[in-house]
């Protein structure tokens, strides 16, 4: 029996390490939805490098029975959400599938900026908000003053905010009880046109693509034939279900449900999220609001550290793409790297787990160069050029100026920080708006940044700077005008493409300064003198010098074991392999790895 | 074709502090087990050279401390190469001694036994820096070895001089170098210490005990060596080998030329019919394999493609250098199209490689940088 009254869809909304994962597991717990078999630490988040970093990267559903006080049983949908300032607009489709979010917050730690953030993006999608103080338990405590937080921020009773130890598992069954409550049941027509919206979408390398998805209106069901609203391909159901720890097929999904489809989907990235479906023989009017084609916001180029794994990188870059769409990569060459691709990431933390699944998953050595926004050049000749490569910058001559993309951010910080924390944001550029007090002892700042000055080492700096207590988030980017200029590295005179950075005018000094100590550090002396220079357009800013190489030559070779020599050049040989040549220069790869850790 | 005759001599009285050849320490007992393994080793051999020319062109006998041996064991198992093998009259013999151990006794076996170029490992004539290596000799042994081998009337004969030492200066070098020029030895090796993995040497580097001198002083000894001995009119036909115009050791010159040679004894390698093997390294293996008529020996897989890259990298080492035609000859590929063109044409222009007249060589400078410049050529 389909009733909407009975159906309950929500989040867990938290900063990281609050608890949001073990909570959920209680919830797991308390409604026997899994057998202990299966209830594992922190089910969802499955993925191997999601458990290392304690983050979720991709949403999961979950439906969970739970039979509350007044004796019905209720339908819980629990829908995940990713927790990284990268995945903003993931986080908003989920919570868009949801009527109503459990806040949780440490209480310990109190509010941090992406509980803020994630708790105005719930809020702008209208959810009933259940706030928890969580960790009752630590003895560094303070639930009454972080409920006060609460109840300040959200206007609510004092009474209305849980105090639970998820870990030793007090008060979930107080919020269970809210869950049914207080959210709110989904709204719906289950005979109207079919509006569904995807909120995540995984890949099954037998089936295609598997979007979750949440029913605002209508049905769905096997051998109906859908579209979606972003693209013109058509495609017929095969299978509905919804999720425990795995699929549980079911004849129908209808308006409030939550859960999966496949429809052979090839590709996960025909599968976007927050792109509604509908029908082909009824189809909605119009899509769910919200959708956004999302675009990548930090490129860099991959390029394999052996050339003839090019092909191979080619290949695991599709089997990636194949189930996360937002990933996006052209095909590029560097006259020092050989063959590679440009490759778009939604961030930086994006990018890591990019890079480390080629490695991990496909067995890939990769160079990356420097990640970098996406600039807009104004050229004299009043024409725009976008670009996401330093290589593809015209000459100093044609540009007029340069726009690169900022955004608003929001940092909440302990009061007796704010003076580093404005430190910090000058050296990056910072603009500062305003400062709002959360109470006597946080606050919380706004400042515009350039995208490009907090993509980088940003998060780990506010950290360093504040002890670990500032926390961070920000907005969609906007483009302004910046004094930008395209820096190159020399090595005896020839450019090394790889190492180019498009950087402020001011910064360059100390970037060129900076790389060059390092290249010099790092590249082997080799038979000639190697000069490594820093560059703006003909000026040149910096000037190292490699003294050659005095005298390389084996003392005595062995008697007659050939082999053993031989053997040893073979290395020396597989080492050069991995070099790359500038000219007469051997560069090593760790030369280019090292421009990813210069200070900004 | 004639082959080199190798024999590895496994013991030695003490552990040298730079070496990792393999050696154990003394024992006659074990020794006597040892001839008595090669002679069966020995007998396996020419059993298996059956069909191919049985002639030796050259005998080494290294180790290990060779002049350490029991002569009559030595003397029996030289009549039973003579017997399995040919051995021409005057071919080149070369035997390794440490100064302490050599006796007019035992040289004067030695000559019997058909020796006519006793190799002395002098290294210094410097006290501590002989300490240091844990050398167990003194200058005057290596007078007295000299002595005697001028006394038996050895008119080639060879020594090794070892430099780059920790602590070692540019004047200590010098003097060095002024005594062993007055020996006026036919032959003489001059190397630069190698720290090799896992000895007493290494472990002291390693934990900085002892500093290496830098790329530039040993660049300077290297440099100023080979200029004295120039000058008291050595020639240099390879890296760390001088001797007087005549006096180039045959078999050494037959490893890097591609020539085959057999190894006997433990860890001994050999080059045979197109085949790089070694022997099993340790004693115990080495005699237990024969004792069941086993050959000790391991084969190294490697085709005309490694021979190639080891005919380049030995050839380059070589004062003659290689020569094109006598490559293509060997090879049925020309040198050229081993080498990288980028970095050859780089190389020569630099003047690091020489190429005229068929030969492609290094000049002075080049030497210097044999492995980077292998290396940066091979493909």
């Amino acid at each position: 029996m389909h009733e909407l009254s009975k159906i309950r869809n929500f989040s867990i909304i938290a900063h990281i390490d609050h608890g949001k994962s073990t909570l959920a597991d209680r919830l797991l717990e308390r409604t026997k939805t899994l057998s202990d078999r299966q209830m594992h630490a922190q089910v969802l988040d499955s993925m191997e490098l999601e458990q290392e970093r304690g983050i979720t990267i991709k949403a999961h559903a979950i439906r969970l029975d739970y039979k509350a006080r007044d004796g019905n049983i209720y339908r819980l949908n629990l829908i995940d959400t990713p927790g990284h300032v990268d995945f903003t607009y993931e986080v908003s489709r989920s919570l868009a599938a949801c009527d109503g979010a459990i806040l949780v917050v440490d209480a310990a730690q109190g509010i941090e900026a992406q509980t803020l953030s994630n708790l105005y993006l719930a809020l702008d999608n209208n959810l009933e908000i259940l706030p928890v103080v969580n960790k009752i338990d630590l003895p560094a405590a303070n639930p009454s003053k972080v409920a006060a937080e609460l109840v300040e921020l959200l206007g609510c009773k004092p009474e209305d905010v849980i105090k639970v130890s998820a870990k030793q598992g007090i008060g979930v069954d107080d919020v269970l009880e809210a869950v049914v409550r207080i959210i709110p049941p989904p709204q719906g027509d289950p005979n109207a046109a079919l509006q569904a919206m995807v909120f995540d979408s995984t890949f099954d390398s037998y089936r295609g693509a598997r979007p979750l998805v949440k029913i605002f209106n209508g049905s769905v069901r096997k051998g109906d034939k859908i579209r979606f609203f972003s693209h013109s391909k058509q495609y017929e159901v095969e299978e509905v279900g919804f999720l425990r720890l795995e699929a549980i097929p079911q004849e129908v999904l209808m308006a409030g449900d939550v859960g999966y489809l496949f429809a052979s989907v090839r590709e996960v990235a025909d599968t976007k999220i927050g792109d509604t479906i509908t029908t082909v023989a009824n189809p909605a009017r119009e899509a769910v609001k919200g959708f956004v084609n999302v675009k990548p916001m930090v490129f860099s180029g991959l390029y394999p550290a052996v050339a003839e794994d090019f092909t191979q990188l080619r290949e695991s870059l599709e089997k990636l793409k194949l189930n996360d769409s937002s990933l996006s990569f052209t095909p590029e060459s560097s006259t020092a790297l050989g063959f590679g691709f440009r490759v778009g990431f939604l961030g930086l933390l994006h990018m890591e787990i990019i890079t480390e699944r080629l490695s991990r998953e496909y067995g890939q050595t990769i160079i990356n160069t420097v990640p970098n926004v996406e600039y807009v050049v104004h050229k004299t000749d009043s024409t725009t050029q976008v670009i996401d490569n330093p290589a593809e910058m015209p000459p100093t001559g044609q540009v007029e100026y340069i726009e690169e993309p900022f955004v608003e951010s929001q940092i909440i910080v302990p009061t007796e920080y704010i003076g580093a924390i404005m430190k910090l944001a000058t050296e990056r550029r910072g603009e500062y708006k305003t400062t709002e007090y959360l109470s006597t002892t946080r606050a919380s700042l706004t400042y515009a940044f350039p995208l490009s000055e907090i993509i980088f080492d940003f998060y780990d700096k506010l950290k360093s700077f504040t002890r670990g207590y500032a926390s961070f988030d920000y907005g969609l980017p906007y483009y302004r005008r910046s004094d930008l200029v395209k820096l190159d590295i020399l090595v005896n005179d020839d450019p090394v493409d790889a190492l180019s950075v498009i950087i402020h005018r001011e910064k360059a000094y100390h970037w060129g300064m900076q790389l060059g100590e390092k290249l010099r550090k790092l590249i082997p002396r080799q038979m000639f003198e190697v000069v490594i220079q820093a560059a703006i357009g003909s000026r040149i800013i910096s000037r190292a010098t490699i003294v050659p190489l005095r005298k390389n030559v084996t003392a005595k070779c062995y008697g007659g074991d050939i082999t053993r020599k031989r053997k040893l050049l073979e290395r020396q040989k597989e080492g050069k392999r991995r070099m790359k040549q500038i000219g007469s220069v051997e560069i090593p790869q760790e030369a280019f790895l090292a421009a990813l850790k210069i200070e900004r | 074709m004639p082959f080199g005759l190798y024999l590895h001599f496994p013991f030695c009285r003490n552990r040298c502090s730079y070496c990792d050849f393999y050696k154990e320490l003394f024992d006659a007992g074990l020794e006597a087990q040892f001839y008595d393994a090669l002679r069966t080793e020995t007998e396996l051999c020419a059993e298996a050279h059956a069909g191919h020319d049985r002639e030796i062109s050259t005998i080494f006998i290294g180790g290990g401390t060779p002049s350490l041996t029991n002569l009559s064991l030595l003397a029996d198992w030289l009549t039973l190469v003579r017997t399995l093998f040919t051995v021409p009259a005057g071919i080149e013999f070369s035997i390794e001694t440490n100064p302490e151990s050599v006796t007019l006794e035992n040289l004067t076996a030695f000559k019997q036994m058909g020796v006519n170029r006793p190799l002395f490992g002098i290294q210094s004539f410097n006290l501590a820096l002989l300490k240091l290596l844990d050398r167990r000799h003194n200058p005057d042994d290596s007078y007295r070895a000299i002595y005697n081998a001028n006394v038996l009337g050895f008119d080639n004969f060879g020594v090794d001089m070892i430099f780059g030492l920790p602590g070692q200066s540019m004047k200590m070098l010098s003097r060095d170098i002024d005594e062993f020029v007055d020996l006026n030895p036919p032959h003489i090796s001059f190397y630069q210490l190698t720290v090799e993995h896992g000895t007493p040497l290494a472990r002291k580097v390693e934990t900085g005990k002892l500093v290496m001198p830098n790329q530039e002083s040993s660049m300077a000894m290297y440099r100023g060596g080979i200029e004295r001995f120039t000058e008291a009119a050595y020639h240099r036909y390879e890296v760390s080998s001088l001797a007087r115009p005549g006096f180039e050791c045959r078999h050494n010159l037959g490893y890097w030329e591609g020539r085959e040679y057999l190894g006997l004894g433990p860890s001994a390698h050999s080059f045979m019919q197109g085949k790089r093997f070694a022997n099993l390294s340790s004693v115990r293996d080495y005699l237990a394999s024969l004792k069941s008529g086993v050959r000790p020996i391991v084969y190294d897989e490697s085709g005309i493609e490694d021979r190639m890259v080891e005919a380049i990298m030995l050839g380059l080492r070589m004062a003659r250098g290689i020569d094109r035609h006598q490559f293509a000859a060997r090879f049925g590929r020309s040198l050229e199209s081993r080498f990288d063109p980028h970095n050859y044409d780089l190389l020569r222009n630099s003047g690091h490689i020489v190429d005229e007249d068929g030969v492609v060589r290094l000049s002075d400078e080049g030497i210097l940088l044999a492995d980077e410049i292998t290396r940066r050529l091979l493909k």
